[in-house]
């Protein structure tokens, strides 16, 4: 489990340098195809592992004014600003999970299958 | 190991989450905009204001900008390409937002960006012209370049600018940090191009668009001749002209004002369609400019009569608010220029400021502010009628509209064979970009003079100084009418448009108005009428944009203080809250009504005997005085307006109150505030009404109280509950924007704006850049304007400076002629930019 949060980490953070974001879905595909572990533990590690990348990612722009920035853009676009920058995580998070969930199952049937 | 089932489900809820996340970013913007790193947050990495090193495509070589303290830029270039280049990409970089909404609105397509609602503001925009006009003022001025030295010039600045701006998109769209704005709305900023600043002049070309033309219709549909007394050519009460012809109204002027071409009812109702859909109150929503209760203040004094012995000049152009604000501030050096002041968002010239030697301010013209013209024109299957002969109309296919043209310009509106047209100054030809440039270096009253007369539009008062000269001249061009049947008809009104009646030419330049170092040692040009009736020239009437009261002051001002200094002049511009027409007319007020036995008009009248006229926020006599003068308009003016069918038929468009229309959803006309000032005068208000002076002055004493105590009962209804200044961020985001918040002052005072009452009616316009520059040390400069040199909310640069402009202060200019001389201490930040 710690494995995959530390890797979910990492190509979580190198997903958003690309800056196509969906590409955080396919670093929980892979963590999920590569690394074996139960996959209820698997899942809440990438879950975290999204989030936390997300928050490493920003994390410089929170001294230069992210959250009045994001509390402006709320205002603008009727959404507190908070829960703007909460949902941001939050889609890290379920898009990391799910591409675990993902690679994962794809994982078993492929071993199940070459078992047979 | 998990049941084969259960894995399948795993993989479809998985695979059910990304398709989700997918669709989702598909269908809205909540995946583009929460990006962590191409979304709003990166927005964020531009919000510390640090010294930083650029490299851009384009540049010839390295450009130093240095923000100072309060946020000024100060651009440090060796050549005017990259000078003009670097005002772009900085600009661009603080305002790129509001100089494409600009730049759209003078395209007519600000639908593109913002939607359908829009619709009917594009098509406003673009059936007057201002697309077409832009085009072509800009094809125009790249032939005449190799020719002209002005337009080269302005072909060299436009490009560079437009060069600038473009590499800022560039840089910002590599970099994720374009304005927040284009993220939420997901609109592509488009690349800058000369014609887009062109656009930019056209907007503010609306200066002079109004519908006063076609509301003196109306009125004289109604009223006939009844509407010289409503409107009169020339007002009775002002005596200061700054350009001189007092005297006796000139006989030819004053007959083709009162000969007013017949209004039926087939151009009435043509008349009211458009003013109805295009008046410019409707149509202010993203326009600065266009709001007609905008007026500006400008006065220079020479050095006989300054503490220093050198001249001081003052500027305050009143405008409509909006965060951002529409100015914004740079010096701009390099071996051509060094000058400091106010650009507008996408075109790169100073329009008010200074240099090592001049400075100048403007202020909108009165009378012929209107620079729209309106004619009665037969059309017929695509053909209209001029001289006799049918020609044929020209269609124009724009933005999705289509537009016809005749000879005297845009079709308004067509109703069978009749059609209304307007002849709009603003699609003269004028290089007003090229007369600035040349301005923004001129070293003395004769370069300045001589670089203004390309300026055609709009119609704007310009003072300046210089050491030794003060002067003003209001350049344009001027329409001189002329008939082939006599005398023409009154051009304040419908004109026909057959070819009787016909525009022979222009005021020539040596007739403008215009004064150079007059004897009374200042001049005022705040919107009052600039010439005298004895002016040989048609020059409009009383109807826009001022009754002058304001100006009055400001020269009653100057006459009693025979020296002036800094001080002085700031505590005039933003801290004297004097209403001149109080101060004239309280008096017969006072007296007519001093034997009245109402306890409210005793009550009332203990209060205003011993008022200052200073509409102050703590003045309990000054919210007295505003609502006993607005019901007396009402009580004047209404019924009159009534009994005669003005009203309600055409109450969508002619709505007045008192004071420029300072009660809600009510419009302004100068000429009523100077008729009723002149009714108090000679306590005769006939024709209006068959009361008394006396009568209406009680009765509308009585109302003002009732109103004032009933809204504070324990007696504290001061000015400041009454009046004040709202700053809208220019979305219209509530949260987003300033105010209100209260201050003094009011129509007929240099702080002025018409609004009042709750404070969902006070103002958003005013003093847009008050100025004030000794010609002593121009280094000593002050100014401000509400609001702040960044369009990003979250920046500290986004409204700073609204909370000095509110209290009446003011910052230093820092004039400095070199990086290498700027204090450190002055220093916010440095951007380097070198060639890429």
């Amino acid at each position: 489990m710690a494995v995959s949060f530390i890797v979910g980490v990492a190509l979580g953070y190198a997903s958003l340098l690309s800056g196509v974001w969906y590409l955080m879905m396919l670093s929980g595909v892979l963590v999920g195809l590569i690394l074996s572990a139960r996959w209820l533990y698997q899942f809440l590690a990438l879950l975290a592992a999204g989030a936390v990348a997300n928050l490493v990612y920003i994390s410089p722009l929170l001294g230069d004014g992210l959250l009045k920035l994001m509390y402006d853009v709320g205002l603008i676009a009727g959404i507190n600003g908070d829960i703007l920058l909460l949902l941001m995580i939050v889609l890290s998070a379920v898009m990391s999970g799910a591409g675990g969930l993902v690679g994962s199952s794809i994982r078993e049937i492929a071993r199940a299958r070459l078992r047979q | 190991m998990a049941s084969g089932r259960g894995v399948y489900i795993r993989l479809g809820a998985g695979l059910a989450v990304v398709v989700i996340i997918v669709l989702i970013g598909i269908f809205t913007p909540l995946v583009t905009l929460l990006n962590p790193a191409t979304g709003v947050a990166q927005n964020a990495v531009d919000l510390p204001v640090v010294n930083r090193q650029v490299s851009v495509n384009g540049l010839t070589n390295a450009v130093t900008i240095i923000q100072d303290v309060n946020g000024v830029y100060h651009i440090y270039a060796s050549n005017d390409h990259d000078l003009f280049f670097a005002l772009g990409y900085i600009q661009a970089e603080n305002r790129l937002f509001q100089m494409e909404v600009f730049a759209l609105t003078g395209l007519g397509n600000v639908s593109s960006m913002l939607g359908s609602s829009y619709d009917s503001y594009d098509r406003f925009w673009t059936t007057i012209g201002a697309p077409l006009t832009a085009i072509k003022d800009w094809e125009r001025v790249l032939a005449n370049a190799s020719v002209n030295p002005t337009d080269n010039l302005t072909v060299t600045a436009l490009e560079a600018y437009s060069e600038g701006v473009n590499a800022y998109i560039a840089y910002a769209e590599a970099h994720n940090t374009l304005p927040i704005e284009f993220k939420l709305l997901g609109f592509k900023p488009f690349n800058w191009t000369p014609v887009d600043s062109f656009a930019v002049q056209e907007v503010e070309s609306t200066l002079e668009f109004g519908d006063d033309g076609l509301i003196f219709a109306l009125l004289y549909h109604v009223l006939g001749n009844e509407t010289y007394a409503l409107i009169p050519t020339f007002s009775p009460i002002q005596n200061y002209y700054y350009a001189g012809y007092n005297g006796p109204p000139n006989p030819y002027v004053l007959a083709m004002s009162h000969h007013t071409y017949p209004v039926n009812s087939t151009l009435a109702y043509m008349a009211y369609r458009v003013a109805e859909e295009w008046d410019p109150l409707r149509l202010s929503m993203l326009n600065y400019f266009l709001n007609p209760t905008t007026h500006s203040n400008e006065w220079v004094v020479s050095g006989s009569r300054t503490n220093t012995g050198y001249p001081i000049l003052v500027g305050g152009p009143v405008l409509s608010f909006s965060l951002p604000a529409i100015w914004f501030q740079v010096q701009l050096v390099d071996p051509t220029y060094d000058v400091y002041g106010v650009v507008l968002p996408g075109a790169p010239v100073v329009v008010i400021g200074f240099n090592k030697y001049i400075s100048w301010t403007l202020t909108d013209t009165q009378a012929i502010s209107d620079g729209t013209y309106f004619w009665d024109q037969a059309v017929r299957n695509g053909e209209y009628l001029w001289d006799g002969e049918w020609h044929p109309i020209i269609q124009y296919h724009i933005n999705g509209f289509t537009v016809n043209w005749t000879n005297l310009g845009p079709i308004l509106y067509q109703n069978g064979t009749n059609a209304l047209v307007v002849t709009w100054m603003g699609n003269a030809y004028s290089n007003d970009i090229g007369a600035l440039l040349n301005v923004m270096k001129a070293k003395n009253w004769e370069e300045f003079r001589s670089a203004l007369e390309i300026w055609k539009a709009p119609y704007q008062n310009f003072a300046f100084e210089d050491n030794t000269t003060i002067a003003d001249i209001s350049p344009a061009c001027y329409p001189i009418f002329n008939s082939t049947s006599g005398l023409p008809y009154n051009p304040s009104s419908i004109m026909p448009g057959d070819g009787q009646e016909y525009i022979g030419g222009c005021i020539p330049y040596n007739m403008v108005p215009q004064v150079v170092n007059p004897p009374q040692g200042f001049i005022v040009s705040s919107n009052q009428r600039q010439v005298g009736p004895a002016y040989p020239y048609w020059f409009g009437n009383t109807m826009t944009p001022s009754p002058g009261f304001r100006a009055f002051m400001e020269v009653n001002y100057l006459e009693t203080h025979p020296t002036v200094s800094v001080q002085d002049m700031m505590i005039l511009q933003s801290n004297n809250y004097t209403d001149y027409e109080a101060a004239l007319t309280l008096p017969y007020i006072i007296k007519d009504l001093s034997n009245n036995t109402n306890p409210l008009v005793k009550q009332a009248l203990s209060e205003l005997k011993s008022w200052n006229y200073e509409m102050n926020t703590n003045s309990t006599a000054a919210s007295i005085w505003f609502y006993t003068y607005m019901y007396l308009f009402n009580d004047t003016f209404t019924p009159y307006l009534y009994a005669k069918g003005v009203l309600p038929a055409y109450e969508n468009v002619i709505n007045p109150s008192g004071m420029g229309g300072s009660f809600p959803g009510t419009t302004g006309l100068s000429s009523m505030d100077v008729d009723l000032a002149h009714i108090i005068m000679t306590g005769n208000p006939s024709p209006f009404s068959n009361e008394t002076l006396s009568e209406l002055l009680s009765e509308a004493v009585v109302q003002a109280m009732h109103y004032l105590t009933s809204s504070y009962p324990n007696g504290n209804y001061t000015w400041g509950h009454f009046y004040g200044f709202y700053f809208p961020s220019l979305l219209g985001v509530p949260a987003l924007s300033v105010g209100p918040l209260p201050r003094g002052g009011d129509y007929n005072t240099p702080n002025d704006a018409s609004g009042g009452g709750p404070p969902s009616n006070w103002p958003s316009g005013g003093q847009s850049w008050t100025m004030i520059v000794p010609a002593a040390n121009i280094s000593d400069s002050y100014g401000v304007y509400p609001g702040g040199q960044s369009e990003n909310p979250a920046s500290p640069f986004y409204s700073n400076y609204v909370y000095i402009w509110i209290r009446g202060g003011y910052l230093p200019l820092y004039f400095i002629p070199s990086p290498t001389l700027f204090p450190k201490a002055l220093v916010k930040a440095t951007v380097i930019l070198t060639p890429g």
